[in-house]
């Protein structure tokens, strides 16, 4: 969906007469004309080249095991395909280097029939021999190309894969301990591109600076901290796509970013700040598409730290959080209401759960003082880049106002991940859950369930009374195959979550902002909004 | 004043000890002088600092400017119109000259000007702390290192290398990342990266005081290591350890900012200049005084202490004799 809400800048500003916008554009491009200078040429129509800005790039592409967005989504989702691909602009799962693809009865046996004809960026054609070698790595600890570091397995559905077995040359079948109706979607994951096998004979466990599969632009170069650049693969299952080569250069200054949209030495990007959302549809030159929000933003709470082990203190932190403030002043107001886990674009969404995410100051005061937490200090934790520290500041000042003192640590992400994942130091955090995929067992299974990092470390909830009923409603919704019983297996889902644990205060769904020149066509913006990058369906007007 | 006797040449010769006054300093040069004819170093009246300042303008702008800045930061509590993290929804980007906002406020609905009085605090506690703890450390490892020698000189001085061999500001950034956030992190950090440099400048300079004749008149009567350094070398570096001092607090006024900037000095809300340009940066285009304002503060004030810094050396190697 194209913004064709243009806000007038006294709403968005409080008044202000913007100082000279057209003057501080053309200062601010020329003034940060150095930032931009790296960049290898201009995006242009021209040469059919694309300029991507993103905000890292390491040039290690390997799929199971995260580089950051830059390599391991954004780039990967051009190199690579997996067994099947979601588009995000409809929630279907189609099939990629899977043709077609049966089920069983007891939804336990996934039977796929690789795509005739589909050839590897180096030649070779893609069999079900080349699938078993890139699901082999993941599972088989003992597989030589394993990479050191993957968790790909936990986004596979962890213990329920039972077994991974090759049929023959073009058949391929994945055995389940359990239904799963979220495992097609799984498989439509960046982590679970499909690799040559040739290549991983050549490369081994190394084969992420040099990754071949079948995606629909192909390797040329990459250069660790600066770009990686892709060409157009001619055999591309869809045809060859439009644009010959794309640049995938880093720049991670907002400032920068958005001068050089403006100046149309970047084609596209997705890392756009949202304060800047306005000037750049404002420009006359840069389209801003609000696709559909697919992310959620939430506070976890740990339920065995301190005050926090009191229901009552973790309904009041929800209930205290105003959600305008954190939409209007940490997203400018590009943001949305949450209705608990789900969001709009997703199943399991109900509006009328916008309930459980509405400030209401008296109640958490009364509780607050019910459990005797008045003047209680509460550690909160929070990464110190992008709208995180702007966020915080937001959530700080609400739970102060219900009288609990809130001492926040913003960190970098190595860092904060750490402590997230460790119980006896997280006690409040800013977190959000994309999941990369539309279904929305990406927001539960690996959120709530036993054994995860997140429900032993982060929220620490596996203690609590209702785990068991919990886990067994999750199970219920994942293996549900009617998508209308599921979707209301979600809603009472998330209904059970914001009423008996209450360890997510939700405080909004946000789409990460995507913005393209005005001279491309086919941007797939809901896939950009989860960063999600298929930039085969994009063309020079 | 007590006299010994020294082998000087082939003979022995009666030798008067000036203890301490031997100040090499720009000030007073004669002090230097072995036999301490010259006492100590002049008193220089407030007269005759004005009257230098007047012949330098620019440095004494410049000390007006690191006063001021100072003084405000200092009474900020009473000066700011409102408390410098407290959030109005209501007034949120609210413009200069709006209303009771005589600077605007930011997206938060926070005094603009409020936290301009207040965010200078931490650059100047952070600068002056962490340069004054470098100093003290550097001063005791370098006349360690200048006069002991041998294995002690060049263990320290190879810590002091490898300290070094960092890029300073990722030394520091390293330091605040592994210990967290904070303003005591910050000051250890700088105050460490920091260290090297006043370390290897007292080294070398106790090297050279070390083959003077007070110190080897020292020796002679037989006062204890820690009294020669102490009490014969140490008074005689504080001169040009001070002047440099001066400079490095423009440095490490740079890198608080800096870190602040990177998101690893004081923590939001509290107000930090280095820290409201990381803010104000995301809304440069409608709302440019945001950053631009705390920037250009951060940028006088360190241009100023560098003002200061320069002139300080400059009347040091003239001996003072541009001060009247």
């Amino acid at each position: 969906m194209i913004m064709n809400r243009m806000r007038s800048p006294s709403t968005k500003t409080g008044g202000r007469v913007p100082v000279s916008r057209r003057q501080v554009l053309a200062s601010g491009a020329a003034g940060l004309g150095a930032a931009t200078l790296g960049l290898p040429r201009l995006a242009s129509a021209q040469d059919n080249t694309l300029v991507f800005a993103v905000n890292s790039i390491t040039g290690n592409f390997e799929p199971t095991v995260w580089n950051g967005f830059g390599d391991t989504v954004i780039t990967m989702d051009s190199l690579g395909r997996g067994l099947t691909h979601v588009t995000f602009q409809s929630t279907d799962v189609q099939g990629a280097v899977a043709e077609s693809w049966d089920v069983s009865e007891d939804g336990r046996v996934y039977t796929f029939s690789i795509r005739p004809g589909m050839t590897f960026h180096d030649g070779t054609d893609v069999t079900a021999q080349d699938v078993f070698r890139t699901f082999n790595r993941i599972l088989d600890p003992e597989d030589p190309t394993r990479p050191a570091g993957t968790g790909a397995i936990d986004n596979l559905g962890g213990d329920n894969l039972q077994e991974i077995e090759l049929v023959d040359d073009m058949t391929f079948r994945f055995i389940l301990r359990d239904p799963d109706a979220a495992f097609a979607a799984r498989l439509s994951r960046p982590d679970m591109v499909i690799i040559s096998g040739a290549a991983l004979d050549e490369y081994g466990s190394d084969i992420g600076p040099n990754l071949v599969s079948c995606g629909p632009y192909r390797l040329v170069d990459a250069t660790p901290g600066e770009r990686a650049v892709v060409e157009a693969f001619d055999d591309f299952y869809l045809g060859r796509p439009s644009v010959d080569r794309i640049v995938f250069q880093v720049l991670p200054d907002p400032l920068a970013l958005t001068s050089a949209l403006v100046g149309g030495t970047v084609s596209m990007s997705n890392f756009v700040p949202h304060s800047n959302l306005e000037q750049l549809a404002s420009s006359g030159r840069v389209t801003v598409h609000e696709p559909q929000a697919y992310i959620s933003l939430f506070l976890t709470m740990n339920a065995t730290a301190g005050p926090l082990s009191d229901m009552r203190v973790r309904q009041a932190i929800n209930y205290a959080v105003d959600r305008d403030a954190v939409i209007n002043e940490a997203f400018f107001g590009y943001a949305y209401q949450p209705a608990y886990m789900c969001t709009a674009a997703q199943m399991g969404y109900d509006p009328a759960q916008e309930a459980y995410s509405t400030r209401d100051l008296d109640r958490a005061r009364q509780l607050i003082q019910e459990a005797g937490a008045e003047g209680a200090t509460i550690m909160m934790h929070s990464q110190n880049q992008l709208f995180w520290p702007s966020l915080g500041q937001v959530v700080q000042r609400n739970l102060e106002d219900i009288g609990l003192n809130i001492d926040t640590q913003y960190v970098e992400s190595g860092s904060f991940f750490g402590i997230m994942f460790d119980k006896t130091q997280h006690e409040l955090g800013l977190w959000q859950r994309s999941a990369f995929m539309p279904d929305p067992d990406g927001k539960f299974s690996p959120l709530f369930f036993s054994g995860t990092l997140s429900a032993e470390d982060t929220t620490a909830h596996t203690g609590l009374p209702t785990q068991p009923e919990l886990e067994r409603r999750i199970l219920e919704a994942l293996q549900a195959q009617d998508p209308e019983v599921r979707n209301q297996l979600y809603i009472d889902l998330n209904r059970f979550l914001a009423e008996e644990v209450m360890v997510h205060a939700m405080l909004a769904n946000i789409y990460t902002p995507v913005a393209s020149q005005n001279d491309l066509s086919g941007v797939n913006a809901d896939g950009m909004g989860t960063y999600r990058t298929f930039l085969e369906t994009v063309s020079y007007l | 004043m007590p006299t010994a006797w020294a082998r000087i040449g082939r003979s022995w010769k009666p030798f008067r000890i000036c203890k301490g006054k031997a100040a090499v300093t720009g000030l007073d040069r004669a002090a230097s002088l072995p036999d301490g004819r010259a006492g100590r170093p002049k008193p220089i009246g407030l007269s005759a600092v004005f009257r230098h300042l007047a012949r330098r303008p620019v440095v004494a702008l410049s000390w007006v400017i690191v006063l001021a800045v100072m003084l405000v930061s200092l009474l900020a509590p009473w000066l700011a119109p409102f408390d410098p993290t407290d959030q109005a929804t209501t007034d949120r980007m609210l413009p200069m000259g709006s209303d009771a906002f005589a600077m605007g406020t930011d997206q938060f609905g926070r005094d603009q000007l409020s936290r301009l009085l207040w965010g200078g605090r931490p650059l100047i506690v952070i600068s002056l702390v962490s340069v004054a703890i470098a100093i003290a450390a550097g001063f005791v490892i370098g006349l360690c290192a200048g006069y002991l020698r041998g294995w002690i000189d060049m263990v320290l001085m190879r810590v002091m290398d490898v300290i070094l061999s960092f890029p300073l500001i990722l030394f520091a950034i390293v330091i605040v990342a592994a210990l967290g956030p904070n303003l005591i992190n910050v000051i250890i950090a700088i105050a460490l990266s920091q260290i090297p440099v006043f370390a290897r400048l007292v080294r070398a300079l106790t090297v050279g005081e070390t083959a003077k004749e007070y110190v080897l008149a020292g020796k002679a009567v037989g006062f204890s290591t820690p009294r020669i350094m102490l009490s014969e070398i140490a008074p005689n570096l504080v001169g040009p350890v001070i002047v440099q001092g001066t400079s490095v607090i423009a440095v490490a006024a740079l890198y608080s900012a800096a870190l602040s900037y990177l998101g690893l000095g004081i923590q939001p809300p509290e107000p930090d200049w280095g820290y409201m340009v990381k803010e104000g940066q995301q809304l440069l285009f409608f709302a440019p005084s945001l950053a631009l304002v705390p920037g250009i503060c951060i940028a006088v004030f360190v241009t100023a202490w560098n003002f200061i810094g320069d002139d300080l050396r400059d009347l040091f190697a003239a001996g003072g004799e541009t001060m009247p």
